[in-house]
Order: structure tokens, then C-alpha cells, then sequence
């Protein structure tokens, strides 16, 4: 570490002991200096605090720049070319051609915008990146054919690979529509979006129909987005179907086709990172459960489409994909669930769980039902089921040997008892746990 | 549009305001903290031959609202352990009133069967309800010695010991009841059993006001956010925000009114004491006033502050189911007619409800569940 980031480092200790106000002032002088290298690990130190009073962070003029791109950007180690998404290491490159081609005076007024701006007022981002987005996409086209043009000139900007071509176009036509793109994802539900109200279908209906006004084409972009922050992308291509839109209709059904393809590959993209998307973070069971089903949930949204698609590959990788999945739910949720929840149940000095324990538990069986609704379509109901019998049992095991402890309170023993009813209520339902709360009333 | 939905709007076009607002607070039914998603917020009431019935927020379609009883629920929806348990607790309750459901429903809660959480969450609600019981009976046994000149610095005065405070206070105590002419012993036995009748509110100007002061506080707090947020929104929904608010403020003033005599009623001591059961009918008529107008808004309070820091679009759609679970002000009870275009109202917010499959389908929805569970632990 450099002694400039050491000396940092110092200054960020000793903000410590400022108030809260003081303390959130050096925070954002320290970010918005210039060396990044050397800032954030005081930026780390200052974070646990940081996370307490939860200042808005800052944005930048590149990051709201690709605000509308956001959703379709990857790793560098996790990216896959050729399905419309982009490299974060593209990124830095492209701000850095595009800021060269802005008009000054657009810049510092969108400067000033952001500075007077709340990063949590959306609308108002909104407004302030409009010409922005504009004009970056303009130049996008200017930077592109450059690009082309000039060999050296990319190398140093993007390095060898030619398909930081098609990274940029994909970058252009989503900026250029930047701001339909933002102006409607400030109207939906928090990403991943589950449900939809009516009025949210209504408001993505009107935004599809206005930027497809002259061309299906123009919408492609904004289709890319939506996909990508759906839980069940499939619900838009059929939503595709019902809006009115400019040209040829050829035109809307090469689109349809297209995201129809985007967004099957990127689910199979995602299933396929779907280990590695973990791997040394150690996810929490529930997070796992919930990851295999946003892709199992995205690919039966998808079912229908990709079947009128006639594509015999395509069908294959999504059954390929669904087989993955079926995989790691196994291997990961519900191989070893029994083990994880009995272990809890039992404390190793003979005691009882404690509320952390038993919330725990409670999570793993949540997981273990999660993955029983996706079973069917994952083809591992039986043994997704042989678990579920597994564990009732074991659990109703555990729970007679403890009803007949006797150094267990009335409270504690009514408390341990409860959590283990609720365990049946969430793995085998509310009338099974009733049954068994009667039953074990009375004994 | 199906023909139910369409069937259900016409109905609902044709409904007058008189079919949205209850006419009385035992009309409207005591809120029940269910943790089974589609009776969350249902309130329950007894019918004219005392059988109970539910009322459940129009889930669906807004139909308005769901008068269902007890034995068809079962038909309806997969219900709860918790809400099993809980209405068998609250079959045996003589008059639904506010107070009582929430004793049950925190008996319910401290077994286990609510989660470990809202177990934990539930004894601590009952200490502090203990606590404040003593305190209150401390302060109306400090006010009662003013009436023999003793303060509190007398009793805490330094060199007295624990032994001579207490020996203190009690004789104070007796000089006190002669001078209200009631046998020493009664005294205590009357100020304890006015504390319990107080307790919930609080005696005024005690530094540490009661739980339901607290949460007309916690009501005016969310009225300025309310209106800030309506201010701010730019759909139709702004106009739910600004229903919210009044009704939010309509309530206040009405509250506002009873905590004035409650306390009034709490005033005068000597008095207090001499006809304790006087006393207790007046104090027990206003804090039921002040817990009908209350009953409802803890949930709301703390539904709208777990959203305060989420984005504006998971404000909304908190907004928009909010709605549904406003508790209106009987028409009994209203100073002004209010005149809200409650179909119009009603017609936003079905637009902007999600659709949750396994709500439809009446299968539980655990996650739901364990959310709702959460937030009734935050409640008081």
C-alpha cells in the first residue's frame, strides 16, 4: 500500500472521532479525490459507520451517464458476448471518448445539475441526464466509427477485442433512449420486479407504444432493460403482443424474436454462473433458494415463447439450463437441508436453540418449500418430496424427546415446542402443524 | 375487464359513502393482528346474535368489503397457526374492544407461535407495560401525598434510608386517607386498580407519556410525511396520500378532544379516590374513545416508516395497499361530513395492487407471512 493511502487511511481513523455531520464531509471530500487506488481503503474504514447514518452516495457524471445501461452490465470475468450485454471493463474506455466529444458548456451544466440534485429525487436525475444521454449517444456514433477507423486509437482505449464494437452500439441505442428508459424505471416496482399492478402495466404499454411510435426498433432497447430487471421476463414478451406500435410488422417480429433470444440466453448465462456467482461469499441459504427461483421462475416465463420459436437448440439449452438448475438446487439447498436443520435443533452442550438458531432453521425449511414449488418444473419432486417426508419425521422425532425433557421451564419448553411446529407449518402446511398441536397438547 | 371485476365496479359505482363508512366503532370491529396475508388488518365484530364475524379488506377485486365468519375462512384460504390460536383466545372475550384483543393477541404472540422474534418482541411489550403500570401508580401515589404537603424530594430526601422513605410514605399514606375518609388499606387497593385504568394512556403531564400518547405522536409524524409525500408524488396515487392525511387528521382531532377529558377525569384526585367507581366508568369511557380512534393506525405507522428509506415506486406500492387498510372514522363519531370520492379512491388503488398469485389461489404465502410477522413484532 502506498503511503499516500496510508496517510488516508489515518485521516479516515481519525474522522472517527468527529461528529456525525463532520464525519459525512470527509467522507465525501475523500470521494470525490481523484486516485481511487489510493482512497478506498479509507473509504473501507469509514464504511461501518457509513452503512449506520446512511448518507445518499454521490453520483457521478459517468455513472449517471450509464444509469440506463445499468441492468445490462457485467463482470469482465463473468461476461458473454454476442446476447447485447456489456463489460464494466468497457466501461472507463467509452466515458472517457465520449466526455472528449461533449460540449463543455453541457457538461458543467449537467455538473451543476447533479450537485444540486438529491440522488434519491429520481425524477429529477432523470431530467438532469436527459441531454446527457442525448448527446453521449451522439457521440457514441462518432466514437464507434473512430474506432473502426483507427487502430491504435482503440487499442489503447479497449484493448484487442473487437467486440467492444458491439459493446458501444448496444451502449448507443440504450442511451439513446436514456431517457424513456429511466423516466419508466422509476415508475415499476424495485428491481428484480416480481408482480405488476395494472397501472404499472398500463405505464410500460404507454412507454412501449411512445418510443415505438415510428419503428418496433426504437423499443428494442427498452425491451433489453425490462427483461433484464424481471423476475419473469416472459410476462413482457407476451405484454409485446397487445401494444401498438410503428412500421412493419415484420419489424416487431424480428424484435420479439430477438429479446425473445436475449433473454433466454441470458438466463442460461446466469444459470451457468450460478455456482460461481457464490462461490467465496458464502450466500446464505435463503439467497440461494431465492436465485434459483428469479431463473427458474424467468425460464417457465419464458416456455411458451421459446417453443412457438420452433428453434430445436434453443429448446435444448433450456432444457440443458433447467436440469442445471434442478443440479445446484439439489446439491445446494436440499442435499444436506435435514443435516443443516436437525443440527440446529439440537445444541451441542445438550441445551436448547436459541432465537438466532431457530430463525435459521426456519430459513432452511423456507428454502426447502421454495424449492418444492419449483420441483415440478425442475423434474426433482420425488426427491424434493422424500425430503420433506425425511425431515417431517425427523423433526417429529426430535420434538417428542424433547416434550418428555423435564429441565425445560413451561416458557422455554412452549417456545422450543412452537418452533418446531412452525417448521411443520412451513414444510407440510398450517393444518398439519394444528394436528400435531392438538396431538401434542394433549400428550 | 372479466365480468366479476366488471360486475363488482358497477356495484361499487352505485355503493353511496354511508356503505364505505361504518356507522358505529363496534360496526366498524376491532382490528385483529392476523400474520395470514389475506386477514391482515381484518377487523372482527359480533353480529346481532353475538356470533363472530369477520371483515376482511377487499383482496381481490374491491368489492369493498369481505363479511365473512370464522367457519367459511377455512374454505377461503389456508389460515395461519398464529390466527388459529389467536381466535381461540379471543372467542372467550366478552366485549372486542381494542384493549382486548391486544392482551390476546400478546398472550398468543409470547408462546412461540409467531416466530421467535415476535415472541421476544412480545414479552418486552409486556414488561414495558408492566414498568409503566408501577410508574403510573407511583406518580398517583406522589400526587395523592401532595394533598398532605408531602413531595417527592421528602421521600428521597439524602441520609433517609429505603427503611424511613417507606416508613414515610405510608404514614403519609394513612394521613391521606383519613383526610379522603377511606380505610388506609382501600386507598391502596383504589389506586392500584385506577393505575391498571389509566396505564394505557398515561397520566397527563408525566414526563414519560403512555403507550397510546405515543402513538398519537407517532400519528402526526406520519401525517407530515404523508403530506410531504403526496406533495411530492406525481401520480394519482398522491391523491391516496392526501385521503390518508385527513383521515389522520380527523382523528387527531377527535382524539384530541378525549385525551382533553381523560384528562380532565384525572385531575381531580381527592375526588378520584372517594368515588373510584365513578372515577374508573369516566376514565374507562374516554380511553376506550381514545383506543376505538387508535385501533388500526400502529400497523399503518409502522408499514409507512419500515418504506421512510426504500425508493419513491416501493413507497407507492406500500401507498397503495395501505389504503385498503385505513380505519375509517365512524359516521357516528365525525365532526364534518367528509366527502371523499371513495369509488374514485378505490379505483387507484386497484390499479396499483400487485397481483399475488398464491393470494388468489388461497395457498399461504410464508414469506408473506414471515414479513407481516416483522412488522406486527415492531408494533407496541
Amino acid at each position: 500500500m502506498s503511503s499516500l493511502a496510508e496517510q488516508w487511511k489515518a485521516l479516515a481513523r481519525d474522522a472517527g472521532r468527529l461528529g456525525d455531520e463532520k464525519f459525512l464531509q470527509v467522507f465525501k471530500l475523500l470521494e470525490q479525490l481523484g486516485s481511487k487506488t489510493d482512497v478506498n481503503p479509507a473509504l473501507d474504514l469509514m464504511r461501518p459507520r457509513l452503512a449506520e447514518l446512511r448518507p445518499v452516495r454521490r453520483i457521478s457524471l459517468s455513472r449517471l451517464f450509464f444509469h440506463p445501461v445499468e441492468d445490462l452490465l457485467d463482470n469482465p470475468d463473468s461476461y458473454r458476448r454476442k446476447i447485447n450485454r456489456v463489460s464494466r471493463a468497457t466501461l472507463p474506455g467509452a466515458w472517457a471518448a465520449v466526455k472528449g466529444l461533449l460540449d463543455p458548456s453541457l457538461v458543467s451544466a449537467a455538473n451543476e445539475g447533479l450537485a444540486a440534485t438529491s440522488p434519491r429525487d429520481g425524477a429529477a436525475l432523470v431530467e438532469v441526464g436527459r441531454p446527457l444521454w442525448a448527446a453521449g449517444s451522439a457521440a457514441l456514433v462518432e466514437v464507434v466509427e473512430r474506432a473502426q477507423a483507427e487502430m491504435k486509437w482503440r487499442l489503447e482505449l479497449f484493448g484487442r477485442d473487437e467486440d467492444v464494437l458491439r459493446q458501444l452500439g448496444t451502449i448507443r441505442e440504450v442511451t439513446e433512449i436514456g431517457g424513456e428508459i429511466e423516466a419508466l424505471k422509476i415508475q415499476l416496482p424495485e428491481r428484480p420486479i416480481g408482480e405488476l399492478a395494472e397501472s404499472h402495466t398500463d405505464t410500460i404499454k404507454a412507454a412501449l407504444a411512445d418510443v415505438g411510435q415510428e419503428s418496433a426498433r426504437r423499443a428494442a432497447p427498452l425491451l433489453l432493460v425490462l427483461t433484464s430487471r424481471m423476475m419473469r421476463p416472459g410476462d413482457l414478451l407476451k405484454m409485446l403482443s397487445e401494444v401498438r406500435m410503428g412500421g412493419d410488422s415484420s419489424v416487431r417480429d424480428e424484435v420479439s424474436r430477438d429479446l425473445s433470444g436475449y433473454v433466454v440466453s441470458n438466463l442460461l448465462r446466469q444459470t451457468s454462473e450460478i455456482e460461481r456467482t457464490h462461490e467465496g461469499a458464502e450466500p446464505g441459504i435463503s439467497d440461494l433458494a431465492l436465485t434459483a427461483e428469479r431463473l427458474s421462475e424467468g425460464l417457465n416465463s419464458v416456455n411458451e415463447t421459446v417453443q412457438s420459436l420452433r428453434d430445436a437448440a434453443m429448446s435444448d439449452k433450456v432444457k440443458t439450463a433447467r436440469t442445471e438448475i434442478g443440479n445446484f438446487v439439489m446439491r445446494s439447498i436440499v442435499g444436506d437441508v435435514d443435516k443443516n436443520v436437525m443440527g440446529l435443533l439440537k445444541a451441542p452442550d445438550g441445551g436448547v436453540p436459541n432465537d438466532e438458531q431457530l430463525v435459521q432453521a426456519e430459513n432452511f425449511a423456507l428454502a426447502l418449500r421454495r424449492s418444492a414449488k419449483l420441483a415440478g418444473f425442475l423434474g426433482i419432486q420425488r426427491e424434493v418430496n422424500a425430503k420433506i417426508t425425511q425431515l417431517r419425521e425427523d423433526i417429529g422425532r426430535e420434538s417428542s424427546t424433547l416434550r418428555k425433557r423435564g429441565d425445560l421451564n413451561g416458557d422455554e419448553a412452549r417456545r422450543q415446542i412452537f418452533g418446531r411446529l412452525r417448521l411443520i407449518e412451513i414444510l407440510a402446511g398450517s393444518d398439519e402443524a394444528e394436528r400435531l398441536y392438538r396431538q401434542w397438547s394433549q400428550g | 375487464v372479466d365480468p366479476a371485476t366488471d360486475l363488482a365496479h358497477k356495484e361499487l359505482t352505485a355503493a353511496k359513502i354511508a356503505e364505505f363508512v361504518p356507522a358505529s366503532f363496534a360496526e366498524r370491529g376491532a382490528v385483529v393482528p392476523f400474520t395470514t396475508p389475506l386477514l391482515n388488518q381484518a377487523r372482527m365484530r359480533k353480529d346481532r346474535a353475538k356470533r363472530v364475524e369477520f371483515l376482511l379488506p377487499n383482496f381481490s377485486a374491491g368489492k369493498g368489503i369481505y363479511v365473512v365468519p370464522w367457519k367459511s375462512l377455512p374454505s377461503l384460504m389456508t389460515v395461519t397457526l398464529h390466527d388459529r390460536l389467536l381466535y381461540e383466545g379471543l372467542e372467550g372475550v366478552d366485549e372486542l374492544t381494542p384493549e382486548a384483543v391486544r392482551r390476546a393477541a400478546l398472550e398468543v404472540a409470547a408462546g412461540g407461535v409467531a416466530g421467535p422474534q415476535a415472541a421476544t418482541a412480545a414479552k418486552a411489550t409486556r414488561a414495558r407495560d408492566a414498568q409503566y403500570l408501577t410508574l403510573t401508580n407511583f406518580s398517583l401515589v406522589v400526587e395523592l401525598l401532595k394533598l398532605v404537603g408531602i413531595g417527592a424530594e421528602d421521600l428521597l430526601r439524602p441520609g433517609l434510608s429505603v427503611e424511613e422513605s417507606r416508613t414515610l410514605a405510608r404514614a403519609s399514606l394513612d394521613r391521606v386517607a383519613q383526610i379522603v375518609k377511606i380505610p388506609p388499606d382501600e386507598l391502596s387497593a383504589k389506586v392500584e386498580m385506577l393505575s391498571e385504568t389509566i396505564a394505557p394512556v398515561g397520566l397527563p403531564g408525566v414526563s414519560q407519556p403512555g403507550r397510546l400518547r405515543q402513538l398519537r405522536t407517532r400519528l402526526e409524524v406520519m401525517r407530515h410525511s404523508l403530506e410531504a409525500w403526496a406533495e411530492a408524488d406525481s401520480s394519482d396515487l398522491a391523491q391516496l396520500g392526501t385521503f390518508c392525511a385527513q383521515i389522520i387528521k380527523h382523528t387527531q382531532e377527535l382524539l384530541d378532544i378525549r385525551l382533553g377529558r381523560f384528562d380532565d377525569a384525572c385531575r381531580d384526585l381527592r375526588k378520584m379516590v372517594q368515588d373510584d367507581m365513578g372515577a374508573k366508568r369516566a376514565i374507562l369511557e374516554h380511553l376506550s374513545g381514545i383506543s376505538w380512534l387508535l385501533d388500526g393506525w400502529d400497523f399503518l405507522t409502522v408499514m409507512w416508516a419500515a418504506v421512510a428509506d426504500k425508493p419513491h415506486e416501493t413507497q407507492q406500492t406500500t401507498m397503495s395497499e395501505m389504503f385498503r387498510y385505513v380505519p375509517l372514522i365512524p359516521r357516528q363519531e365525525a365532526i364534518a361530513a367528509d366527502n371523499f370520492d371513495f369509488e374514485g379512491l378505490a379505483r387507484i388503488q386497484r390499479r396499483w395492487m400487485l397481483v399475488n398469485e398464491d393470494w388468489r389461489t388461497g395457498t399461504l404465502d410464508m414469506p408473506a407471512v414471515m414479513r407481516i410477522e416483522a412488522l406486527k413484532a415492531e408494533m407496541a
